[in-house]
């Protein structure tokens, strides 16, 4: 093949410009730290890079869910940890309270206290977190629990409303137990159980109907301890399952990391070492260009 | 018996062809470097003998007798081809390139990530639809991805636009192109009668028709008068040394079309069609460029469109923060018939309250804490839909559907960067086919300095051979006239 000068020429121009765009995808790669930085870098690892970005950003919000979800639960289970102990203490007067040795003067201190322990009763059944009502179902503004008329009634100003939220793709959890969880039904009234325990045994006790005392008050002060446990036990439950989500989502967090880093980041050493090679071979060229353009028969001849 | 003055007729010959020969050398090495232009040769050649009676012949001297470039018209054919091709791909890598960036996927800014934030917000009102912060974060966010969809937009149809103008700009070159061919077509006809070679004018047209094989496909036809004729898509573009000119009009007033200005009835048949087996060049390369962003936009329109109809669809069955339902449930996203794009409606824009963020329990509870239609609303990415090639629509119950809204858009994304990566790769298997053959034809048309330096020696050394041959005739007269004779 006959050689010219312009092909020499051209030849160097040529690979040098190949080594300056390889050295130039390098330097992208170095200082973004990102080995895709466009779909047609790698179509297959972009569509996964994109899918695990988002998965990694719902999990986060997801996780935000989560801990919602358990300040939600922490707060009404302290709330009911409340009634519960309210509740002993009020079974261990009305135990007080049927002796038939007391006074009715001793009796009125036992209302007194029961009276108080109703009000406190009353607060942690308005317990709130950011101003909104956990017992009150969806309407969390308004205070859900209200005393009215005269005798006293304590009447449920929330309603049903269960609260779905997201805590993992697809699991949704009802965080919340409203007013409606407290009530029974007994004769086609709806009855709040603490409420109605505790106005019985007021009543009772201002009456000293010990016999009642001793048989329904207690009763229904067993009923009501239950119906604490048992929701206790079901937010206990819950908690459970949310630290469970908890750990799942953190556990996803850093496999999901790990794995897009692997699509999306560079192995810096690899790319320094291919940068340096590239760097060499760079070089090379220019010198080797620079001997073989410059001669020529000129030089030789006198 | 040849006078002896022949012999010095001969040197004078020899003189002449050996100075024109390094005439060609200077012009060689003149243009060592000029584009297009292929190397000279003075072909040499023997004069009429003169035949001594019964001694045989004896030669009269040398004459050039023609100056011939070397140029192989199938290299040329080869190289051209390829150069078409090239300027196929290069159209569309240099396209999807810029797509892509718009895209720009992946990265943390892109509409995969505002999606993504859009649907989280939801989300996050479904945890606390009475909170007006909240409220105000969905409908920013919901702005931004509308802003994305309308920025997205706008820039491919300034895409499509400059590829528009693009055609025309290169429509004009064609046209300048083929005019100067033709004006080369009559110089070298007029020139080729009186019997010569017109070299440089040949070279000259021969670049320019290496710079239309950037454009576009054609048939060289070669006429014996030296004359060339170019037919571009069935129809003559050059003939003789007429030059058929093309005119780019946009065409209902979208997209620019290509019609020969002697035919402006019907266009210039561009093959659009994939299937269609056939060289392919710089011109069809933008037309395919323009059916590319046609359907980038379609698709990922599908998308928004889709999404705004399931978002308003499920907004649609929800309660807003003061219990309203039904017809006084404002759709969520409006289309802007002014500024011809989605965005979030005016009324919820003024009263975030206006979101339905809540939907009726099976108690019939719609407290304001009730954030069950967000909550279905921020389920609506992960539904798997049907597309029936224009929309995406949730299913008929109890079947699955094939795509997310998001992968829907992902596959997009995907299509795109595996075209993308499929023109990059074309244009570096093409271009190092080209350099091989740019190469070969450089080996045979390219100057090279050291064969001219070589040339020039021998061609001065040949000339002081026969200058010297001057001298020996000289004296040779100079014994005959001097010398000779009666004293």
């Amino acid at each position: 093949m006959r050689v010219t000068n312009n092909m020499l020429a051209r030849n160097v121009l040529q690979n040098l410009q190949v080594n300056l765009a390889r050295m130039q995808k390098y330097q992208n790669q170095l200082s973004s730290g990102r080995s895709v930085s466009r779909p047609s870098d790698n179509p297959l690892s972009t569509v996964r890079i994109m899918g695990l970005t988002t998965r990694l950003e719902t999990g986060e919000q997801y996780r935000k869910n989560i801990d919602m979800s358990l300040s939600w639960l922490t707060t009404t289970e302290s709330a009911l940890a409340g009634i519960n102990n309210i509740m002993q203490r009020v079974r261990e007067l009305a135990i007080y309270g049927a002796s038939g040795t007391l006074s009715a003067d001793d009796r009125a201190t036992i209302v007194d206290e029961v009276k108080q322990l109703r009000g406190n009763l009353m607060q942690v059944a308005n317990s709130d977190i950011e101003g909104r009502y956990v017992f009150a179902g969806f309407n969390t503004a308004d205070v859900p629990f209200v005393e009215e008329g005269d005798p006293v009634e304590v009447v449920y100003k929330g309603d049903g409303g269960k609260m779905q939220w997201e805590i993992a793709p697809g699991v949704t959890m009802e965080v919340n137990i409203n007013g409606n969880n407290f009530e029974e039904d007994e004769t086609g009234d709806k009855i709040n159980v603490f409420f109605d325990a505790l106005l019985f045994l007021e009543e009772k006790l201002r009456s000293g109907e010990t016999e009642k005392l001793s048989g329904e008050a207690i009763e229904k002060i067993d009923k009501a301890i239950t119906r604490v446990l048992n929701l206790r036990s079901e937010v206990g439950a819950k908690m459970n399952r949310l630290e469970m989500a908890t750990s799942r989502n953190f556990e996803e967090k850093i496999n999901m990391t790990g794995l897009r880093s692997s699509l999306y980041d560079i192995d810096m050493a690899e790319i320094l070492i291919n940068y340096r090679i590239q760097e060499s071979v760079y070089h090379a060229s220019l010198s080797t260009g620079a001997r073989s353009i410059q001669p020529s028969l000129v030089d030789f001849l006198r | 018996m040849r006078s002896i003055f022949s012999g010095l007729n001969t040197v004078v010959l020899a003189m002449q062809a050996q100075r024109k020969a390094a005439d060609v050398t200077a012009h060689n090495i003149a243009n060592a470097h000029t584009d297009g232009f292929s190397r000279q040769r003075a072909v040499m050649a023997t004069t009429q003998p003169f035949s001594y009676a019964g001694a045989g012949q004896v030669g009269t001297g040398v004459i050039v007798k023609e100056i011939e470039r070397a140029r192989d018209g199938f290299l040329d054919y080869q190289v051209r081809c390829e150069k078409q091709l090239m300027g196929y791909w290069e159209t569309r890598r240099d396209a999807l390139e810029q797509i892509e960036i718009l895209f720009m996927e992946p990265s943390e800014t892109s509409f995969n990530s505002v999606m993504s934030s859009f649907f989280d917000a939801w989300q996050e009102l479904s945890i606390s639809p009475e909170s007006s912060p909240v409220r105000t974060n969905l409908l920013e966010t919901s702005n931004t991805l509308m802003n994305t969809v309308d920025h997205l937009n706008s820039q491919l149809d300034n895409l499509k636009m400059d590829t528009n103008e693009t055609i025309r700009i290169k429509v004009n070159e064609i046209n300048n192109i083929a005019t100067q061919i033709a004006n080369l077509n009559q110089q070298i006809v007029r020139i080729t009668n009186r019997g010569d070679s017109p070299n440089d004018l040949m070279d000259r047209r021969d670049l320019l028709i290496d710079q239309l094989a950037d454009i576009i496909d054609f048939t060289v036809v070669s006429n014996p008068n030296g004359s060339t004729n170019i037919i571009f898509r069935g129809r003559d573009l050059v003939r003789e040394n007429t030059a058929y000119e093309l005119t780019a009009e946009y065409s209902n007033g979208a997209d620019v079309e290509i019609y020969w200005k002697k035919h402006p009835d019907q266009p210039v048949d561009i093959y659009r069609d994939e299937s269609y087996t056939r060289r392919r060049d710089s011109l069809e390369g933008l037309f395919s460029v323009r059916v590319e962003i046609d359907k980038i936009k379609e698709d990922f329109n599908i998308l928004v469109d889709s999404l705004v109809e399931l978002i308003n669809e499920q907004h649609g069955q929800g309660y807003d923060l003061e219990g309203n339902s039904g017809d006084d449930i404002e759709s969520f996203f409006e289309w802007d018939d002014t500024l011809n794009r989605w965005k979030v409606n005016e009324v919820i824009i003024n009263d975030v309250s206006k979101i339905a963020a809540a939907l009726e329990d099976t108690e019939g509870n719609i407290g304001i804490s009730n954030g069950l239609n967000a909550l279905e609303i921020a389920k609506l990415r992960n539904v798997r839909l049907n597309f029936d090639g224009e929309k995406l629509e949730i299913p008929p119950a109890g079947e699955s559907g094939h795509t997310t809204l998001e992968t829907f858009y992902r596959d997009s994304v995907s299509a795109l960067g595996v075209k993308s990566q499929e023109s990059t790769r074309m244009v570096e298997n093409q271009g190092a086919l080209l350099t091989q053959l740019v190469n070969r034809r450089e080996s045979l048309s390219g100057v090279s300095l050291d064969e001219e330096m070589a040339n020039m020696i021998l061609f001065l050394h040949a000339y002081d051979a026969a200058a010297r041959m001057v001298t020996t005739i000289d004296s040779m007269l100079d014994t005959v006239i001097n010398r000779m004779g009666v004293r």
